[in-house]
């Protein structure tokens, strides 16, 4: 399965040929609009589309498939930015300084710093896939439940820079956050907990719907009360991003995408995971990491790039063993096997034609997406432009959809409904918000490898440490904690809580 | 008007509360399977975690004495405006499965847009069909999502 | 001009009430034709899943044979019990299917109070099944089942033995297997059967309790010790089975589709004839076979008296892990 050249220039020659390229196009388009509209994910998006595969052939059909989930990637952020709802846990830390931004003018801007990124990350992912699938492979399984572990709980010390200057509030936050996804059965043992016998709450919370209620709904209650005639007023400076936008954040979406890439080979390290891990390296790599939280635009860049190349380096795990990294890639698995194609390294040689199609056509998608979202940029920023009145309701409509379109059950909204007013009262004492997101993100695979490496090892804590890939991870983690205990303790802040963080 | 330090305060105590109440909640599971991760454990911790978070900002800012920034909380108009939009919502969510997606839609944007600014009567109905109309065929209809239909039905 | 405004405003929150209280009134039921709209097939697994896939397979050809729509919806959660209870709370009307799975959909109501009863599940068809087998990696040093089992009984506890959850299938075939060979594992559960097959792959596990389609996608990575089945396994006919190396054992994952109870029986037969025709079509049999799957035809009354069957081995079962 290594790399010739002469397989990928076929491949381009397959998936040039019209129909190919109409498919492809036809998975970007979706793929985009599915990526902006709440309700629907990648994973749904692409399982409604699985019987179409007794209709076109294969290589059309995965080239399809494939497009609309990394064309999801896309469209992902745009309401993040915008109107500060982000539809997954990817898009919080985008939501962070691309709705500063926007509240600043530059909403134009950093939405397309989005879709370049994007690009730019898309575009080094296949590069990798291309050159390095055979080599990187094995890193999918190289992680147990140990280095899982050690990984969740390195992203959970995040939360310490994160938090900013009210680090007992973003503690306090984070411990919400632990709280909230603890509700309902242990994801393994299936036990009860915290449901105080009560049947609706034992399949959990949502994150989904967490996010949506304290970012949006939240942020729509924000402004009915001061009865707002425009989400944020600003004079709008420039649609599109500039030379200087571009050349500040390069260098982020390279290193982004580098995280971001790499982490993408594990399977069930989520887009929402890497996302962050990036926002925070880059935060801490900025020489100006001040400007983090009010509308740097690297802090946009970052997360974008990351997700996108999570998005693509998952597809190693999928094409090499059949693994796969997400629920978007498991329906494309799924895709696969209906088309009876087993993937693994027999895949590789028994149909290299379509496999190579398949790689060409993802390089020749993100250019189509890339021309498909930079022009739409200056569209999706006039919607700032709507008046409140009839923009509020609208964005508490998409709120609704987006939380009941998760299981299509009318509890995941009011869960929505109560988390609006908790983000609420957040923002009004100043609590920060993202460090509860993320550890909600965190905690159940946090709880599941801890509980599975404690079996591995018979109940004993050192296998966290005697592991080369777990150790190392464990070690940024105690060294970022003691590196924020220190800072604390050096600055004397004289009342942290009081102190404004960021909203 | 609230300090934000008697905010604190308050919040603090609230939160040390709620890890309280997890605390007792944690103390109530049982464990049938035996395990290396007992399933009282990690509800603990959490519950601890919160109920120290908690009492440690009460004391903080209760121990705080300096120029506290203060908390705006919305006037008595917009505590009216704020209630009334939430009930509208809610009232959206119950009417969700009784009318049907598109209906309960066309109802919601119209009512609210109609609340928030009253001059905007045609407005509102425009948008709120609109809406309806979205919903309908390019949620239910194209993208296939089985939102609940209500009246509409067959 | 404002009374207008008032007055339009006034109206149309009255049309808000008014709707609330029309649609309140709920519709009679009556013996109708069936179908006559879209039927909503629930999915409580995720999407990509065995079950996923099976439903979208199936989707088409419904379509086809019903003469309606059918539109696949995903009730995920719980190990399946969300989806599960949904469907004994929805209308019985037919219009409402759910994918349910043997033994999850009897295992979960035995291990707590999930919102739901055995009894209130009112199977329609059994579409296909997963043997489970017991493997180890492919260069491992356990070159049979009985080397395991020999270095299992020196050294209680050092085996791990992955699968797919806590009181599910796999959980159940591990400890049959304990109680049967005398030995003492670590059953080590995971969220789903890819992470489950992730982990053993990697080696970070001795040997996994895998579902056959799995065991078959990997099949050059790994050595299959015995299979859990009455007859050896087609896809692995050279694998003896458990029975056949003495352990006493069966242990299969059947996968189906059910309706709310109390659903009219002119609707059920409609259901079951349907799924019948499917599930009999030779094309459909040998897409499963060869994706590692065994082809089931079992309609509504023999599913019934399956589940009684096995529902009495796993509340013994059950009640033994309790206990403990």
């Amino acid at each position: 399965m290594g790399f010739s050249l002469d397989f990928l220039m076929q491949g381009f020659a397959d998936a040039l040929s019209w129909t190919n390229l109409f498919w492809a196009f036809v998975g970007c388009l979706v793929g985009t609009l599915i990526g902006v509209l709440p309700g629907i994910g990648p994973s749904a998006g692409i399982a409604i589309l699985l019987p179409i595969t007794t209709m076109i052939p294969p290589t059309s059909g995965i080239i399809m498939m494939a497009a609309i989930y990394y064309g999801a990637m896309y469209g992902g952020s745009t309401t993040a930015i915008v109107v500060n709802i982000p539809g997954e846990a990817s898009s919080v830390p985008t939501a962070i300084d691309g709705y500063e931004m926007a509240k600043q003018g530059r909403a134009g801007p950093a939405l397309g710093i989005c879709a370049i990124a994007s690009f730019v990350a898309g575009t080094i992912g296949i590069v990798g896939l291309t050159l390095f699938a055979p080599i990187l492979s094995n890193v999918a399984l190289a992680f147990g439940p140990p280095e899982y572990f050690a990984l969740m709980f390195m992203s959970l010390s995040l939360i310490i820079s994160l938090s900013g200057r009210a680090l007992l509030k973003g503690l306090i936050a984070m411990s919400l956050g632990l709280l909230a996804s603890l509700i309902g059965q242990n994801p393994l043992t299936g036990a009860a907990r915290l449901t105080f016998g009560w049947v609706d709450l034992m399949a959990g919370l949502n994150f989904i719907s967490i996010i949506v209620g304290l970012f949006a709904i939240s942020e729509v209650m924000i402004n009915v009360e001061r009865s707002a005639a425009l989400i944020y007023e600003s004079r709008i400076k420039g649609w599109m991003p500039t030379w200087e936008d571009i050349k500040r954040s390069f260098g982020a979406m390279l290193r982004a995408s580098g995280i971001g890439f790499f982490l993408g080979l594990l399977p069930g390290c989520s887009p929402a995971v890497t996302t962050f891990i990036a926002y925070d390296a880059e935060k801490r790599f900025s020489r100006h990491p001040e400007t983090f939280g009010k509308g740097a635009i690297e802090g946009v860049a970052a997360p974008e790039a990351a997700n996108n190349a999570t998005s693509t380096s998952g597809f190693i795990p999928l094409f090499a063993f059949g693994l796969p990294t997400g629920p978007p890639l498991a329906v494309l698995l799924g895709g696969l096997m209906m088309y009876g194609l087993q993937p693994g390294p027999m895949l590789f040689q028994q149909n290299p034609k379509f496999v190579w199609a398949v790689i060409a056509s993802m390089y020749i998608g993100n250019v189509i997406l890339l021309f498909l979202n930079l022009p739409l940029v200056g569209w999706w920023a006039r919607i700032a432009l709507v008046p409140f009145p009839i923009l509020g309701p609208l964005i508490a409509l998409f709120c609704i959809i987006g939380a009941y379109g998760i299981r299509f059950l009318v509890f995941d909204v009011w869960v929505a409904l109560i988390f609006g007013v908790i983000g609420y009262l957040m923002r009004k004492l100043s609590f920060p918000i993202a460090p509860m997101v993320l550890a909600t993100v965190l905690a159940p695979m946090l709880e599941t490898s801890l509980q599975q490496s404690l079996l591995l090892s018979q109940g004993s804590p050192v296998i966290f440490f005697n592991r080369p890939i777990a150790a190392v991870f464990m070690a940024l983690a105690i060294l970022s904690i003691l590196r924020g205990a220190w800072v604390q303790f050096k600055t004397h802040a004289p009342e942290i809580a009081l102190d404004d963080a960021d909203e | 008007m609230m300090s934000q330090r008697k905010g604190d305060i308050y919040a603090g105590c609230f939160i040390a509360l709620l890890g309280a109440v997890v605390v007792y909640a944690a103390s109530q599971i049982r464990g049938d399977v035996e395990e290396r991760l007992p399933p009282r454990t990690l509800p603990y911790a959490v519950g601890f975690m919160t109920l120290a978070g908690g009492l440690g900002l009460a004391v903080k800012s209760w121990r705080f004495r300096g120029p506290a920034p203060e908390i705006h909380w919305p006037g008595r108009d917009g505590f009216v405006r704020i209630a009334a939009n939430f009930l509208l919502l809610a009232l959206f969510v119950i009417l969700i499965d009784v009318l049907g997606m598109p209906i309960a839609t066309f109802l919601y944007i119209s009512a609210t847009i109609w609340y928030i600014d009253r001059k905007r009567t045609i407005g509102a109905l425009v948008a709120g069909g609109v809406s309806a109309l979205v919903v309908y065929y390019l949620f239910m209809k194209f993208l296939e999502l089985p939102f609940p239909m209500g009246l509409l039905e067959r | 001009m404002k009374r207008y405004q008032v007055v339009t405003g006034v109206a149309l929150l009255g049309l808000f009430v008014l709707g609330a209280a029309w649609g309140s009134r709920s519709a009679w039921s009556q013996e109708k034709p069936y179908p006559t709209r879209q039927i909503t097939y629930m999915v409580c697994f995720d999407p990509g899943g065995q079950s996923d896939r099976e439903a979208r397979r199936q989707q088409p050809l419904l379509e086809k044979i019903l003469g309606q729509k059918v539109i696949i919806d995903y009730k995920v959660g719980g190990g399946g019990a969300l989806g599960w209870r949904e469907i004994t709370k929805a209308k019985a009307d037919g219009y409402t299917v759910a994918g349910f799975n043997i033994p999850h959909v009897i295992l979960q109501p035995l291990q707590q109070d999930v919102g739901y009863k055995m009894e209130q599940i009112n199977p329609v068809f059994i579409f296909h099944s997963t043997p489970l087998a017991i493997a180890v990696l492919e260069n491992s040093p356990y070159k049979t089942l009985q080397d395991l089992i020999d270095f299992a009984k020196k050294n209680p506890g050092a085996v791990s033995v992955g699968g797919s959850g806590s009181f599910t299938g796999y959980h159940m075939a591990t400890l049959r297997f304990e109680k049967l060979t005398g030995t003492k594992l670590t059953y080590v559960p995971y969220t789903g059967a890819a992470p489950q097959m992730t982990s053993f792959l990697g080696g970070h596990v001795t040997a996994v309790f895998g579902a056959s389609d799995d065991l078959t996608r990997f099949r050059d990575k790994l050595r299959v010790l015995g299979f859990a089945t009455d007859k050896r396994f087609p896809g692995f006919k050279d694998v003896k089975t458990l029975k056949e190396q003495g352990i006493d054992m069966v242990e299969e994952v059947f996968r189906g589709v059910a309706v709310p109870p109390n659903t009219p029986p002119n609707v059920i037969k409609t259901l079951e004839a349907a799924f019948m025709n499917i599930a009999t079509r030779p094309e459909f049999q040998e897409e499963q076979r060869k994706g590692g799957f065994v082809p089931q035809a079992m309609g509504h009354e023999e599913t019934k008296a399956y589940m009684k069957k096995m529902t009495a081995i796993y509340t013994e079962l059950a009640a033994g892990l309790k206990k403990k």
